[in-house]
C-alpha cells in the first residue's frame, strides 16, 4: 500500500528537474488544505511561503506539531492558555529542517500539551481520521498523522511521550518513528514529561523517515539530554539484507485485550518477516503490564512540575479580574487548562505531595528499572522486537473521551518503549478485517540502533509493496 | 511456529459496559478502595497546584482520580525493595560545556523584547504582577 501523494524524494526530484517550483508545490498544498482541512481539522494555523535553502529537503512542504516553536508564530500546544502565544525563538529541530530546505505549511492539532491518545483533548476541537471521518486519528500527534495520511503535507513532525507518534501513525496508516531518548533535541518543544518526551517524524515511507533522521539527529548544547554521537547515515545500509536478523515476539503483547483483527495482521506480518529470512524467537517482557500504571505516576508528576510555568504572569492567558497574585494563578490556570490537563496536574501534585513520594514516584521509577531490564534481557537474544502498536484500529470519536482510563490503556504497547528510552517505529501492515482501518506493526530496537530498525522496517515495507 | 501464551491484560472485558471498574477486574490489585481520595483531598491538591475548581468539578475529579489511583495500586503487588530507581535512560552524567558565549544563538534578534512582549503586564521592562497581600483583608 504505497501512501498517497508526494514523498520527500519525489518533491526534491521534481524541483531539481524543473517540474515545479518550491512555491508552486507549496501553494498546491495550501490550496488542497483549504478544501480538505475544513472537515479534517489537522491544522491549527497556516504559515507563509519562505524561499527554501538548498539541501536534502529542498522545497519540501512539511507540517509541525503545534507544541514545537517556530519564531514569530503562534504556538498553542492545543491549549487555551497559549491561544495567543508567539514563539520567541526556533526549536532546534526547526533550525535543522529549515537549514535542510524544508518549508513549513503550518502547525498541526494535538491533544492539549500532548496529553491524550485521540486528539479529542485539543482546546480547538478534534482532528478526524482522513480514512474514516467518524474515527479519531489517534494522538496526541493526531494532526501530524492526519496531515501526512491525507497528503496535506509531505512529512510532518510529532512528539512521542507514551506512543503519541506511533499510535496515530498506526491509526492513519503512515510511518511514524520515535527515536531513542537522547537522539533528537527537544529544545523548543513545549515540555510535557521531560524524562520521556522525544521528537520524531511521520512519513509516507521508511526511506523518508531515514532521510529525516539524518537531518534531525544529533547532540545539541541547548538540550543536555542529547547524547553526543558521530553522525550517521541511516540510508546507507537500508537496502542490506535482513537475513539472519533475530526478531523477538513478546508473548505478553498478544494476550487478552488485543483485537483479533489486529492480532491477525501482526501474526501475518511476523510470518512475512520469517519469509524475509529473519529468525523469529519468543521473548518475554513480564513487567510491561505495569507500564501504564507506572506511566500515570511518572507523567503526571513531571507534568505538574512542567506546567507550573503557566502562571498568568510571564506569558499566556492571564485573568484580568484577578485582584491578588494568588487569584492570578488560580483563575488563569482554571480558565486556561482543559479537563485532562487539570486531572494530570492534580494527580501529579498528589503523587509528589509530602508523604507520597516513596509510594508513588519512587515506586514508579523502580518499576521503570524492571521494565528496562526486561528489554535488556530480551535484546541479549534478539536484534528487534515486534508486536502491535495499539490494541485496536482507530476507534470512533467520543468512544473513549469520557473515560480517561480506557483512553490511557490504548497506549499499553507503546508506553514500555518510552519508559525504557528505546526507539520504536510503526509501519502500516494492512487493514483490519472488521474495521477496514490500518494496522501498524510495531518494531522496537536497542537504544541508538535506529539503523537496524529502519533497515528491517524498509525491507518489510518493500515486501508488502511487491 | 511460535507459541504465544495468553496473557491476562488489563483491558479485558473492555466492551462489557458493566462499570468503570469492569475493565480493571483482571488486575492484580489488592484493594481498589485503598487509594480513594476525598473531595477534601481534591480541594487541598488543587490549592497546591494553584488551580481554582468548582464544587461540581471537585466531585468529578474525586471519582476520576480515585479510579486512576485504584488502577495504579496494582504496582503494590511488586516487591521493589531491592530495585534501584531509573530516572533517565541515556546514562549521561553532568553535561558540561565551556562557559563561553554560545554562537549558535541568534543574537541579531532582541530576545528580551520578544519575551517581554508575551507578558500580560509589564512596566519599565519588568513583569508586573498583582499585589501578593490583599490589602482589604485584615
Amino acid at each position: 500500500m504505497p501512501a498517497k501523494g508526494h514523498t520527500i524524494e519525489s518533491i526534491v526530484k521534481g524541483i531539481r528537474n524543473g517540474q515545479f517550483s518550491a512555491k508552486e508545490i507549496f501553494n498546491e498544498y495550501l490550496a488542497k488544505i483549504k478544501v480538505l482541512d475544513k472537515d479534517l481539522h489537522a491544522y491549527l494555523s497556516m504559515h507563509e511561503f519562505q524561499e527554501p535553502r538548498d539541501g536534502v529537503l529542498f522545497g519540501v512542504p512539511s507540517a509541525i506539531k503545534d507544541n514545537i516553536l517556530i519564531a514569530g508564530t503562534i504556538c498553542t500546544a492545543g491549549s487555551k492558555i497559549l491561544e495567543k502565544y508567539v514563539s520567541a525563538y526556533d526549536a532546534t529541530i526547526i533550525n535543522k529542517l529549515r537549514s535542510a530546505g524544508s518549508v513549513f505549511l503550518g502547525k498541526t492539532n494535538l491533544d492539549e500539551f500532548a496529553m491524550g491518545s485521540s486528539t479529542e483533548n485539543s482546546a480547538y476541537g478534534p482532528t478526524k481520521n482522513p480514512l474514516d471521518t467518524t474515527r479519531v486519528p489517534g494522538g496526541s500527534s493526531g494532526g501530524s498523522a492526519a496531515a501526512v495520511a491525507a497528503d496535506l503535507a509531505v512529512f510532518s513532525i510529532g512528539s512521542d511521550t507514551a506512543g503519541s507518534i506511533r499510535q496515530p501513525a498506526s491509526f492513519c496508516g503512515t510511518v511514524g518513528l520515535k527515536p531513542t531518548y537522547g537522539r533528537v533535541s527537544r529544545h523548543g518543544l513545549i515540555a510535557m514529561t521531560s524524562s520521556l518526551d522525544q521528537i520524531g517524524p511521520f512519513t509516507k515511507n521508511v526511506r523518508d523517515a531515514a532521510l529525516l533522521m539524518n537531518v534531525i539527529s544529533g547532540h545539541d548544547m541547548f538540550d543536555s539530554t542529547t547524547v553526543p554521537k558521530k553522525s550517521e547515515d541511516f540510508l546507507l545500509n537500508i537496502d542490506k539484507s535482513v537475513k539472519g536478523l533475530r526478531v523477538g515476539v513478546p508473548a505478553e503483547f498478544f494476550g487478552q485485550g488485543l483485537d483479533k483483527e489486529v492480532k491477525d495482521k501482526i501474526m501475518e506480518s511476523i510470518e512475512r518477516l520469517a519469509k524475509l529470512g529473519c529468525e523469529i524467537k519468543e521473548v518475554s517482557l513480564p513487567h510491561s503490564k505495569y507500564s501504564i500504571a507506572a506511566y500515570y505516576i511518572v507523567a503526571p508528576s513531571e507534568i505538574s512540575s512542567n506546567l507550573a510555568r503557566f502562571d498568568g504572569i510571564r506569558y499566556g492567558l492571564s485573568d484580568k479580574e484577578a485582584k491578588t497574585l494568588l487569584d492570578t494563578y488560580l483563575r488563569s490556570r482554571e480558565g486556561g487548562f482543559g479537563a485532562e490537563a487539570k486531572r494530570r496536574i492534580l494527580l501529579g501534585t498528589f503523587a509528589l505531595s509530602s508523604g507520597y513520594y516513596d509510594a508513588y514516584y519512587l515506586k514508579a521509577q523502580k518499576i521503570r528499572t524492571l521494565i528496562k531490564k526486561d528489554f535488556d534481557e530480551a535484546f541479549a537474544k534478539v536484534d528487534v522486537i515486534v508486536g502491535p502498536v495499539a490494541p485496536s484500529t482507530a476507534f470512533k470519536l467520543n468512544e473513549k473521551s469520557s473515560d480517561p482510563l480506557s483512553m490511557y490503556l490504548s497506549d499499553i504497547y507503546t508506553v514500555p518503549v518510552n519508559l525504557a528510552g528505546l526507539p520504536g517505529i510503526s509501519i502500516p501492515c494492512g487493514n483490519g478485517e472488521m474495521s477496514n482501518m490500518p494496522v501498524g506493526l510495531h518494531m522496537i530496537s536497542k537504544p541508538f540502533d535506529e539503523e537496524t530498525l529502519l533497515r528491517l522496517a524498509y525491507q518489510f515495507e518493500q515486501s508488502i509493496e511487491k | 511456529m511460535i507459541n504465544l501464551n495468553s496473557w491476562v491484560w488489563p483491558r479485558n472485558k473492555a466492551r462489557d459496559g458493566k462499570s468503570r471498574f469492569g475493565r480493571l477486574e483482571a488486575l492484580p490489585t489488592q484493594s481498589i478502595s485503598q487509594s480513594m481520595i476525598t473531595e477534601k483531598d481534591v480541594e487541598h491538591i488543587a490549592k497546591l497546584a494553584r488551580i481554582e475548581i468548582s464544587a461540581a468539578e471537585r466531585e468529578q475529579l474525586k471519582d476520576k482520580l480515585s479510579s486512576i489511583l485504584g488502577y495504579i495500586d496494582q504496582l503494590d503487588t511488586l516487591d521493589t525493595s531491592n530495585v534501584i530507581a531509573t530516572y533517565q535512560t541515556t546514562g549521561l552524567e553532568n553535561s558540561l560545556r565551556e562557559d563561553a558565549p554560545r554562537e549558535s544563538h541568534d543574537t541579531s534578534i532582541n530576545l528580551e523584547d520578544r519575551l517581554l512582549s508575551q507578558a500580560p503586564t509589564t512596566e519599565n521592562n519588568f513583569l508586573k504582577v498583582n499585589s501578593i497581600i490583599d490589602r482589604n483583608k485584615k
